[in-house]
């Protein structure tokens, strides 16, 4: 009985001792994160890892920390966040993972102000500085969730695809659901579109399936003649809501887009036989007393570009207009002239979000709910899988230059064969509805 | 082998040891035969009969050396298994070293077998029983190897069966009602994100094993059969829903099983087999009879002998096919003289495939042209694909590939090719990445690591 007490204290003793120990490892290798003070610029150019971080990049201050690999050779590597307010972060290593905690600290007290990082490398025993690297901290906040599908990349005709949700505050990603039935390109092509406030979802019906040719860049596809958009009841088993028929067998009508109210449907329409014939982009009324849709306006006519304009996106404030300008057809997931654009609808100019569009293709935007950010797909990584970017949208209608959707370990879309497609940022992942929705659609598809 | 370079001394020595322990003169005859049946066919089926296959299954498996590709597969169900499966199953590129580690696996596995069911002198052959299925399970495979959608498959078998007789091992230890109870409970709980379906196999065996107790009274069974039952039905919906969020029902409760289609239901039989082996073994357990009369023993050897050439028989035999697979080979290092002289040993055993290769062998030597119509092979029609130009074809086949099955080392390959060719450098880095941390195609990878810079 007497043992126990006799041990107490060499134990209490014990445990100061590792405690101390702990204590001061941790204040030597802190001592070992310091910047160096006598650093030389050097000539070389910075290589970050990947590429779209490099040069002022719009962030919103919610965003999860933009780790990234540093791929110039060295002995050693230091990098330093610093802004206006708040204390420096410092992180040692070649590959550059940044506390959320400090991060986020960092940002939430310079909204509206610069963030600079600066790389110092060891070299033959001499330190040494690149010029800063820019971030511009945006004082709006990008919404917490994003939601899309990760598939095979356009060019594989089988395979799984899965519903993912990802925390973009930070890494945190889960998996909603495995679909191992349809192909993404259909459920894209369906895009169903659901309506703000009533139980309805527009998709594409395409009558007749025409094989999609993958292989050839420059062939056209598109939905065959007589496709339409439809109106669905989300409640209960599929229920088709009866619409005015077009006479004219030649005219296809895809990409459904539901204003903010609920009281207009954007779409893309063609009228030319051909199916390379190029698409137009057009507003329809929407009664949601008799749950019909009206004659259309049309809002941007392609012909004389012999380009299609797609996958209209109203922003949340129903002043501008975003969509993608291709040639042949109407399928931007493959095509390499795919393009954003973007329509400001008070005085119906429109232009091409240059700094955000690049070589290959660029697809699918999608607005935050907050109308600032733009979230869009892009091949321009490797020509062939989609990746997600992000950009910033002002005020004044400016897109800003996009960076890529960050991640825990920067290599990860490296190591990945897959495409993300079909993005939507959400506040709140609405899990179950976005489930009973996919399965849905493609019953949907299925039953046609 | 042993047996022929043994001089006398050695003989005498094997002879003491049987009478320390116990054996009589025809026991441990027995025992010598039956091993060297075993080593001697399953050398014969494996090495001598079908290298090239073995060859062909690394080239449609995947291991590399990154902590990436260890998180990856760790996500899947099963994942530890599917991990330390795809390690051994790199080693078939070269066949010879591929089936020795095979060979070590299944005796450890027949070991084991001994070990977990207490197996009396006079049933030994029947420990081989459980490494015959596995074996089966593996030579009876053709193009469907292409499509089974279990990474390391070989290897899979033998080490999933020795998981879950570990795992019996272990639950023989514990003898009251509680400490059962939660041993099976734990076992399925934390043995199956890690052998998949192995773990409740395993659950089962522990739940037949508990039941066949003849001590044991009504109360003590049923708690175990209770939680062991829960278990299976469960654990798997937890892990769906909590783990591996997302994978659907049926693929939950099949984790690691191959995906056979409808009419390969004939392809089960090495599983029905082993299950059977495995609960029939049980009773086994019980018997205090510590030998038993030559008859017994030679009938156990007899039963050994019929399931071996029960094994044989339903492995495929299609020649045809393992001709292909040698020409396959032999295209694959661009040797098109070997190519063609294969094609003249296989002049009987021949299909649509081998003629394509002996069209591709003579048009690369020159001798001939483009032939009018290829016939693709559902393993290599990415080679000929690629050999006769067709890139965006090749593409195409290799993007469905992956699609279904995931990646693996002969898609990746041609993937690579058909990026670099087109001009696609990001992409041909992409692909090459993985490549160059496995142990036997880095050199090929870091080949065309170096052309894809030059390109740049």
């Amino acid at each position: 009985m007497t043992r126990p007490k006799k041990r107490f204290p060499q134990l209490l003793y014990l445990l100061t001792a590792l405690v101390c120990l702990i204590l001061a490892g941790v204040s030597l290798w802190s001592n070992n994160l310091r910047v160096p003070t006598d650093a030389l610029p050097t000539p070389d150019e910075l290589n970050l890892l990947p590429e779209s971080y490099a040069g002022n990049v719009v962030i919103p201050y919610n965003i999860a920390p933009l780790n990234f690999n540093i791929g110039n050779k060295a002995s050693e590597y230091i990098t330093c966040f610093t802004s206006t307010k708040g204390k420096p972060i410092v992180v040692k290593g070649k590959n550059v993972r940044i506390s959320k905690r400090l991060w986020r600290q960092l940002l939430e007290s310079n909204k509206g102000n610069a963030l600079y990082a600066t790389v110092y490398v060891k070299r033959d025993g001499v330190w040494f500085f690149f010029p800063s690297v820019r971030f511009q901290i945006a004082p709006d906040p990008i919404d917490t969730w994003l939601v899309y599908l990760l598939s095979e990349p356009a060019g594989a005709n089988v395979g799984s695809v899965k519903l993912v949700k990802r925390e973009l505050e930070s890494f945190k990603e889960k998996e909603l659901a495995v679909l191992k039935k349809g192909e993404p390109t259909l459920y894209l092509a369906l895009s169903p579109a659901v309506h703000p406030s009533l139980p309805i979802v527009a998709f594409t019906s395409d009558g007749s399936r025409i094989p999609i040719n993958f292989l050839n860049e420059a062939a056209p596809t598109s939905f065959s003649q007589g496709a339409s958009i439809r109106l669905t009841s989300t409640e209960g088993a599929f229920n088709e809501i009866p619409q005015h028929q077009n006479p004219l067998k030649s005219i296809r009508e895809a990409f459904p887009s539901w204003s903010r109210d609920g009281k207009y449907l954007y779409a893309s329409l063609a009228t030319g036989s051909g199916l390379s014939s190029g698409f137009h982009l057009i507003r329809r009324p929407f009664y949601a007393t008799s749950l019909k849709t009206g004659p259309a306006d049309t809002l941007i006519n392609t012909r004389l570009l012999k380009k299609s304009a797609v996958t209209p996106q109203l922003s949340p404030d129903g002043k501008y207009l975003l969509f993608c300008l291709t040639t042949d057809g109407n399928q931007p997931l493959w095509h390499k002239s795919s393009d954003l654009y973007v329509l400001n609808l008070s005085d119906g100019a429109w232009k091409s979000l240059s700094i955000a569009n690049s070589i290959d293709v660029d697809n699918q935007p999608v607005w935050s709910s907050n109308g600032r950010w733009i979230v869009f797909g892009s091949n321009r990584q490797d020509g062939t899988y989609t990746r997600l970017y992000i950009a910033y949208f002002d005020a004044e209608g400016t897109v800003h230059k996009p960076f890529i959707l960050p991640q825990r370990n920067p290599t990860t879309n490296d190591n990945l064969f897959k495409s993300y497609l079909a993005p939507a940022v959400v506040s709140k992942p609405n899990t179950t509805a976005q489930l009973r929705m996919m399965s849905f659609m493609i019953d949907a598809f299925d039953s046609h | 082998m042993r047996i022929k370079h043994m001089n006398g001394k050695t003989i005498y020595a094997e002879k003491e040891r049987g009478k320390a322990a116990g054996l009589s003169q025809t026991a441990i005859r027995i025992r010598r035969y039956t091993l060297m049946l075993f080593l001697v066919f399953v050398l014969l089926e494996t090495i001598l009969f079908r290298r090239h296959f073995l060859w062909k299954l690394q080239e449609l498996d995947l291991f590399a050396y990154t902590a990436s590709y260890l998180t990856e597969t760790l996500r899947l169900q099963g994942g530890l298994l599917r991990y330390v499966a795809s390690f051994f199953t790199q080693f078939f590129y070269l066949p010879w070293l591929g089936t020795l580690l095979y060979i070590v696996v299944l005796l450890a596995l027949s070991k084991l077998v001994v070990v977990g069911f207490s197996l009396k002198r006079h049933l030994y052959p029947f420990s081989f029983i459980p490494s015959l299925t596995a074996l089966l399970s593996l030579t009876e495979l053709g193009y469907e190897a292409s499509n089974l959608h279990v990474q390391g498959y070989a290897f899979v078998v033998p080490f999933g069966t020795m998981a879950l007789i570990a795992g019996f091992i272990w639950y023989r230890r514990f003898h009251t009602t509680r400490s059962r109870t939660l041993f099976l409970f734990a076992w399925t709980l934390l043995a199956y994100p890690f052998i998949g379906v192995y773990a409740l196999m395993g659950t089962l065996l522990m739940l037949v094993y508990t039941v066949s107790l003849p001590e044991e009274s009504l109360n003590a069974r049923w708690l175990p059969l209770l939680a062991g039952l829960c278990s299976i039905v469960l654990v798997p919906l937890f892990n769906r829903n909590v783990l591996f969020a997302g994978d659907e029902i049926s693929g939950t409760y099949t984790a690691l099983l191959p995906a056979f289609a409808f009419g390969e239901a004939y392809l089960w039989l090495p599983y029905i087999v082993l299950s059977i082996t495995l609960l029939a073994l049980i009773p086994s357990l019980r018997s205090t009879k510590t030998d038993a009369s030559n008859l017994v023993r030679m009938s156990s050897f007899v039963l050994f002998t019929a399931i071996l050439l029960m094994v044989h028989l339903c492995g495929n035999r299609d020649h045809a096919f393992y001709n292909e697979l040698a020409m396959e080979r032999a295209c694959t290092s661009e040797d098109w003289q070997q190519t063609l002289e294969l094609s003249g040993k296989a002049a009987i055993h021949r299909n649509a495939f081998t003629a394509s290769y002996t069209d591709l062998s003579r048009f690369k030597l020159g001798l001939t042209g483009k032939p009018a119509e290829v016939t693709l092979s559902p393993f290599s029609g990415a080679l000929i694909s690629y050999e006769y130009g067709k890139v965006e074809a090749m593409r195409q086949l290799c993007m469905n590939q992956a699609a279904s099955n995931g990646m693996n080392v002969h898609v990746l390959k041609y993937l690579t090719l058909a990026a670099r060719s087109t001009g696609y450098s990001a992409l041909a880095a992409k692909y090459v990445e993985p490549l160059k941390n496995t142990l036997f195609h880095r050199k090929w990878a870091m080949e065309q690591a170096l052309l894809i810079d030059a390109s740049r």
